[in-house]
């Protein structure tokens, strides 16, 4: 048995399958089957492909077609609408609009007018959608599944290598990690939590020997304006960036999804209710503004 | 506060259960039941009489047993879950004691009636679960004013194929005691104490076909050693004319494997359950049971018709009665050791009303004895004693 390690782009991010497997030509067996996989879920909800479904879906609202989905599509939705209701709407599929007045590269907020001009087009309440298709009931409005699509992919893609018998590894995508059995010995893969303030530094280690574990931080696109700062994580009822009480908050579940839905409701949520975090249910681990370290998930610091 | 985000938990569990390509990540393979069971039986068996001996005589009534069960099981923690039944059954009734040649052939000689006696059973266990496999140990007993008995047990399953395969091995034995009513002058053959040991194990693989079928198959083995006889039972000796004490051998091994599909019908909203069973001993008994039941869902309703047809072989000691004595000393009339076939048809229905679920069924068994020996051999006709019997239950389960 060797440890093979696969790095590539996808979903805009690195990702990375490291796994033990008893030759080369197992590994890439795996590897190009795993691979397929990541890519067919990222062409499919990718809204940067005409072709995909989310763009079909987006190109017909406020078209009177409602858009036939199958299965997997349906069952997201459905997902998506506990996502709402467990986090009172502020996990909102139908807020990627607002994405045209948040320009992160220009330094600039956007205006209390131009927040109005697109918040109705904010309204997941108003989607229409069943086991066989959905619809947007306005022109302009955009379902967006990049808030868990990722998360998803990591637990099919590691239960597709279950399944193929590996047992040793883990799959990364973009640091949310799904961990498919432990080290040779037993012994948990030390993964690092990403240093909400230092690129491609660990803020804290820890040990895991299953699971899945996801962060969700206010680093990942943000702007610095007179001070302060503004990430991607916005208010789906004001259009406004959330302050959140931690740089980052990581959960650990057994699936990636689970683990990925909470940290990002915790980092939510945080900004006028720091304990949700506490009673989540899950083992946690944040960072706070200060950079100060916590949680209930056993860990070591970073360099 | 606390309770609303474990219900966002549980909320958000329960979505992810239902994506495609998820199922084997978010149910962990050894899973922890995540609810508390209660459930309550009450059930009423009853043998139809044997027709009376002679002309003018009454019917011969047989056995009624009355029984109340109770189980609780569910979840200790993340890896335990615990389990426990108790039992209380009444019982009245007689009951063949031996069999006699008669001039329109065996008749069946029955004990006295026997004033209601009770039994009370217990069991309980402990289920260990980790990544992939659960331990499970349960400890049992049953007392009567007459029998007592102690039984210990253990059980392993292991998960494979994202929970496709699964692998059970189970293993146990049991200490019986007993101490026969009435042994003494009046019935001068019944033994005053005996014990009896039993030692069993078990091998089983199920495996997930497809989402709408899944196929088991076990084999099982058990001996037995000591007393087991029925001491309330005599077997008739013409050439001594007199009975003699039911007389078995003092170790028993017996073998049994076990074949059952389920399979969910999709367009009709019901299921298909169907067994086959084939089981001996070294006894001479062999025997085959299949089964066939049909589950049909209709809104918050389930009705449930069950055939299940059996046929056993004669236990190769066993006669009605005796020619003369046998050279190695065994004897037995008992009905449940001889050749014949049984039909039983059972009708169930439940119903779902929120948290609980309501069960009512009822079943007729019905069996018929055939000879022996294909050759008519004198004392090796089908037994008069078979019995039918009636069986209605009614139940009530709820979770929380």
């Amino acid at each position: 048995m060797q440890l093979f390690n696969f790095r590539f782009k996808a979903m805009g991010c690195p990702c990375e399958f490291n796994f033990f497997a008893n030759s080369a030509s197992a590994a890439e067996s795996h590897r190009e089957v795993l691979h397929a996989e990541v890519l067919r879920l990222e062409h499919k909800y990718s809204r940067y492909r005409d072709d995909s479904v989310l763009s079909q879906i987006n190109a017909a609202a406020g078209s009177g077609r409602p858009v036939a989905i199958d299965n997997e599509t349906a069952a997201l939705l459905s997902y998506a609408e506990q996502l709402y209701q467990q986090s009172n709407g502020l996990f909102d599929p139908t807020s990627g609009v607002l994405r045209r007045c948040w320009d992160f590269k220009s330094q600039k907020l956007p205006s209390k007018k131009q927040l109005k001009q697109i918040l109705p087009f904010v309204s997941w309440p108003s989607v229409q959608f069943d086991a066989e298709s959905v619809y947007l009931p306005r022109r302009g409005m955009q379902l967006d599944f990049g808030g868990w699509v990722k998360e998803f992919a990591c637990d099919v893609v590691a239960n597709i290598a279950l399944q193929r018998g590996i047992q040793h590894g883990y799959i990364n995508l973009g640091g949310d990690i799904r961990v498919l059995g432990p080290m040779l010995d037993g012994g948990g893969w030390r993964i690092g939590v990403q240093h909400p303030r230092i690129a491609d530094a660990a803020i804290a280690f820890v040990e895991l020997q299953f699971g899945a574990i996801a962060t969700s931080g206010d680093y990942e696109r943000f702007m610095m304006v007179s001070g302060k700062r503004y990430c991607h994580l916005l208010n789906p009822k004001t259009g406004m960036s959330i302050q959140p009480a931690f740089a980052s908050v990581s959960i650990l579940a057994d699936s990636c999804l689970i683990a990925g839905s909470f940290s990002t409701l915790a980092m939510l949520n945080s900004e006028k209710n720091s304990a949700w975090l506490h009673d989540a249910g899950l083992p946690w681990l944040a960072v706070d503004q200060q950079l100060c370290v916590s949680g209930s998930i056993q860990f070591q610091g970073g360099s | 506060m606390h309770k609303d985000k474990n219900k966002a938990l549980k909320a958000l569990t329960c979505a992810a259960m239902a994506l495609p390509g998820m199922a084997t990540s978010t149910a962990n393979a050894a899973a922890v039941p995540d609810t508390h069971l209660f459930s309550a039986r009450f059930n009423k068996y009853g043998e139809a009489a044997l027709p009376s001996a002679s002309p003018g005589a009454p019917e011969q009534s047989r056995y009624d047993i009355n029984v109340a069960q109770f189980l609780v099981a569910g979840p200790m923690s993340d890896t335990e879950a615990y389990k426990g039944v108790l039992t209380v059954e009444s019982m009245s009734g007689a009951s063949p004691m031996f069999v006699t040649p008669g001039a329109n052939g065996p008749n069946v000689v029955m004990s006295g009636a026997t004033i209601e006696e009770k039994r009370l059973a217990g069991n309980g266990g402990i289920d260990f679960y980790s990544k992939s496999s659960k331990l499970g140990m349960n400890l049992g007993f049953s007392l009567e004013n007459d029998y007592s008995s102690v039984s210990l047990g253990a059980a392993h399953s292991s998960f494979y194929n994202g929970n496709n395969t699964t692998v059970d091995f189970g293993a146990g034995f049991s200490l019986d005691e007993l101490t026969p009513t009435d042994a003494g002058p009046a019935y001068p053959t019944r033994p005053e104490h005996e014990n009896k040991q039993s030692i069993n194990a078990s091998l089983g693989v199920s495996q997930v076909m497809n989402k709408n079928w899944v196929l088991g198959t076990n084999i099982s083995t058990a001996i037995y050693t000591g007393f087991l006889s029925d001491p309330y039972k005599l077997a008739w000796i013409d050439s001594l004319g007199q009975a003699v004490a039911d007389s078995r051998p003092e170790t028993r091994t017996q073998f049994a494997w076990n074949l059952q599909s389920r399979f969910f019908v999709d367009k009709m909203n019901a299921a298909v359950h169907s067994d086959y069973r084939f089981y001996f001993t070294d006894w001479g008994t062999e025997s085959h049971t299949v089964s066939l039941a049909w589950y049909q869902n209709i809104g918050k309703w389930q009705i449930a018709p069950r055939l299940r047809y059996y046929n056993q072989g004669a236990a190769n000691f066993w006669r009605n009665y005796y020619v003369g004595e046998r050279a190695d000393g065994y004897y037995s009339s008992d009905y449940r050791l001889s050749a014949f076939s049984s039909v039983s048809m059972r009708f169930g229905v439940s119903r779902e009303i929120g948290n609980w679920r309501v069960k009512a069924s009822y079943e007729n068994y019905t069996s018929t004895g055939r000879a022996a020996d294909p050759t008519y051999v004198y004392g090796r006709e089908a037994s008069p004693a078979l019995v039918d019997f009636s069986y209605v239950t009614l139940g009530l389960d709820v979770k929380w």
